[in-house]
């Protein structure tokens, strides 16, 4: 299990993306996302993915060297197509350029078209904290990973929701949450430890509640969070990612995103707001907590403390999960023992 | 159970307003909206609210000859000041108003300062349904806290619902309205005083322990969010958008506010496309095979489309103790109870 530097990581990230084939600046950039992913605390959308990446660049599923471009704009809207190429960069362009709309005019709207993969929301989120916006976003695919309540077959995907906020005190809220009970992946996370999957979690092909994961497999399904309420969630955010942004009209339609930035001072003042939310999050902060956990957290603070940790710690990669890159790496002609050494400083 | 039909019951209804000193044309459109939730099937936010409404005006908390105006705006944002009346004329303002521009400008958003409480959510979703606008309201605010964050053992939020409609262009509209906690908090109520228990994701006692008595509930106990912190966390965006974005969050009479967005199907020249697409995906919805206990996959508003149809023929059924807690409150204004029934009845 190599402990590897934030730099070295990314250095070492960055390289396998160049070999496939990768412009060096998007390569770094989408490696530093990854990587950020990991500091943050969520492995399921860090490095890990690396290997997939790198083969949806063999596949031609993500086109490397695309760049987003708009495909309209007007003073409050933006839609972008993603052109296939990593959805990191249109996210990031989007979300940077909403903030400027919104902090120029109140209030801004945009999507991307063909966005593919945009990684962890909660970036997103954090971005637009961190440029002083309100900003809120949806992504939605069609898939077969999730039920709508009452259903017995899956007939959406996680269809996740991200929300930023500032607070003027760098201890932004920014929350990113799956319309499902789990994202998939901790589906994977339970089948690599053998263990049964909670109850609540997912269905049978017949719509029965199970904890068997083989019984998932076999045409099951994830179940939406809160019952109507994840399923009314989900589709809020497919109707808004995909039908809205026109995705569906795109070839190949590979997934939508809808954000949403409001300037703090949209309706009244931009001190008032950041006031008033500084006091809500220390309301909520300063709960009691119930039997089990140490404090109240808001959403937003678990990747904080996760990366003030791990930015000076280093970041431990589980090592089935290495030796996937390292092997992706090796298919790609780079020397898998200068990678490691490079990754953890060594 | 007295059951009444539509009108004449939403008339009588009116005139108990009119007695507490609400203007006609205001107590009509009050009752409308009332009697609305009943026919959608949510009688905890219909007719039943009648008497609190009439205490609220008589606390000062509701001024009822108070209209909603504008104070701010622009091409793509405007701020409703409700003047501490009815919160209905200011969603309604809200909503039309935030329709409009969206139409114009692609996408706009509103905010509702001193509102009081705006009824059942899905309505002004339903209203911006029909005028053809993507629309998203949340409402919320620092109030009640009965609701915990999670991993909390005390109160800190209120229920802080939301509403989403997508219209698709000829067909009926989705219509999603849901609160951030689990349940809303009437639901104990009724559980209590039917001697059920609820299912320990509703509630936690006075240690932050989910529980199944609701007793636990009512000494010092709270709400959880739906889903656990996926619940907290949308909560907390809705009071966020809704009462620190409006700065009613500071505003001691009224601290609950509204956020409302609009987009126009077309803002990214997708619309027929638009209203294409999101037929197919309530075709989607609707197509999947039920789960065992279900008869069918519906849309969100689907419930309560059928409510209206059933009920509108049917007419309104109210609890004995509902409708006389509404007559004690004619009474209590110095109207006959007799001629509320009568009018009541339609006869």
């Amino acid at each position: 299990m190599p402990l590897c530097t934030a730099a070295g990581l990314d250095a070492a990230v960055t390289r396998i993306f160049v070999a496939a084939g990768a412009p060096s600046d998007i390569a770094a950039k989408v490696a530093g996302w990854l990587v950020n992913s990991d500091l943050s605390g969520h492995t399921s959308h860090g490095v890990g993915f690396v290997p997939s990446y790198v083969e949806s660049m063999r596949t031609g599923a993500v086109v490397p060297a695309e760049r987003p471009q708009i495909l309209a704009e007007t003073a409050t809207t933006l839609l972008l197509d993603g052109r296939c190429g990593f959805g990191l960069l249109a996210a990031d362009l989007l979300v940077r350029t909403l903030a400027d709309k919104a902090r120029a005019i109140r209030l801004a709207m945009g999507g991307i078209v063909r966005a593919n993969h945009i990684g962890r929301l909660g970036e997103w989120a954090e971005l637009g904290a961190e440029l002083g916006v309100l900003l809120f976003l949806t992504y939605g695919h069609e898939g077969r990973l999730v039920a709508p309540y009452g259903g017995a077959e899956g007939r959406f995907g996680t269809n996740p929701i991200a929300f930023g906020a500032p607070t003027g005190d760098g201890a932004p809220i920014a929350l990113d949450i799956a319309t499902s009970v789990v994202a998939g992946g901790k589906l994977r996370v339970a089948q690599d430890k053998g263990a049964d999957i909670p109850a609540g979690w997912i269905i049978d092909r017949h719509g029965r509640p199970t904890t068997s994961l083989p019984a998932y497999h076999n045409g099951g399904a994830l179940l939406p969070f809160g019952a109507h309420k994840g399923s009314g969630l989900a589709l809020m955010s497919a109707i808004l990612g995909t039908n809205l942004t026109g995705s569906m009209g795109h070839e190949p339609a590979r997934g939508g995103v809808f954000a949403l930035a409001i300037d703090p001072g949209a309706f009244i003042e931009a001190d008032a707001f950041l006031r008033a939310t500084r006091a809500t999050l220390a309301h909520v902060r300063q709960t009691p907590p119930a039997e089990g956990f140490d404090r109240v957290r808001v959403a937003g603070d678990p990747e904080r403390e996760a990366r003030a940790r791990l930015c000076d710690a280093g970041v431990e990669i589980p090592p089935g999960s290495w030796d996937a890159i390292t092997r992706t790496a090796a298919r790609l002609g780079l020397d898998a023992a200068a990678l490691t050494r490079l990754a953890t400083g060594a | 159970m007295p059951v009444f039909p539509v009108e004449p019951l939403t008339a009588a209804a009116a005139q108990i307003l009119v007695a507490a000193g609400t203007p006609v044309d205001i107590a009509r459109s009050v009752a409308g909206w009332l009697a609305g939730a009943d026919l959608a099937g949510h009688a905890s936010h219909g007719l039943m609210r009648v008497p609190w409404y009439v205490q609220d005006i008589q606390t000062g908390q509701i001024r009822p000859a108070e209209r909603p105006a504008i104070t701010r705006e622009t091409e793509t944002t405007v701020v409703v000041d409700g003047h501490a009346g009815f919160g209905f004329l200011a969603a309604a303002a809200v909503t039309e108003r935030v329709a409009a521009k969206a139409q114009r400008a692609g996408v706009a958003a509103g905010a509702v300062v001193r509102g009081n409480h705006i009824g059942r959510l899905g309505a002004w979703a339903e209203l911006a349904a029909e005028r053809g606008v993507v629309f998203w309201l949340t409402y919320g605010g620092p109030q009640y806290f009965n609701v915990v964050p999670f991993g909390g053992a005390r109160g800190r939020l209120a229920t802080n619902p939301m509403t989403f409609a997508a219209p698709a262009g000829g067909t009926d509209p989705m219509i999603v309205d849901f609160a951030t906690s689990a349940v809303a908090a009437g639901k104990i109520w009724v559980a209590r005083d039917k001697g059920h228990g609820v299912p320990a994701e509703w509630i936690v006692d006075k240690h932050g322990r989910p529980t199944t008595k609701t007793a636990d509930y009512f000494k010092g106990g709270a709400l959880r969010t739906a889903g656990g912190h996926k619940g907290y966390a949308l909560s907390l965006m809705v009071e966020l958008l809704s009462a620190n974005l409006t700065a009613t969050a500071t505003d001691a009479q009224s601290p609950l506010g509204v956020f409302a967005l609009g987009i126009d199907p077309n803002a990214f020249g997708a619309g027929p496309a638009y209203a294409a697409a999101t037929r197919a995906t309530f075709q989607r919805m609707r197509s999947t095979p039920p789960a065992e206990g279900f008869n069918e996959v519906q849309i969100p508003g689907d419930y309560e489309r059928r409510s209206r149809a059933t009920i509108q023929a049917t007419g309104i059924a109210m609890p004995e103790p509902t409708w006389q807690a509404i007559l004690d409150c004619a009474t209590s204004l110095g109207l006959e109870a007799r001629a509320i029934e009568r009018l009541a009845r339609g006869e």
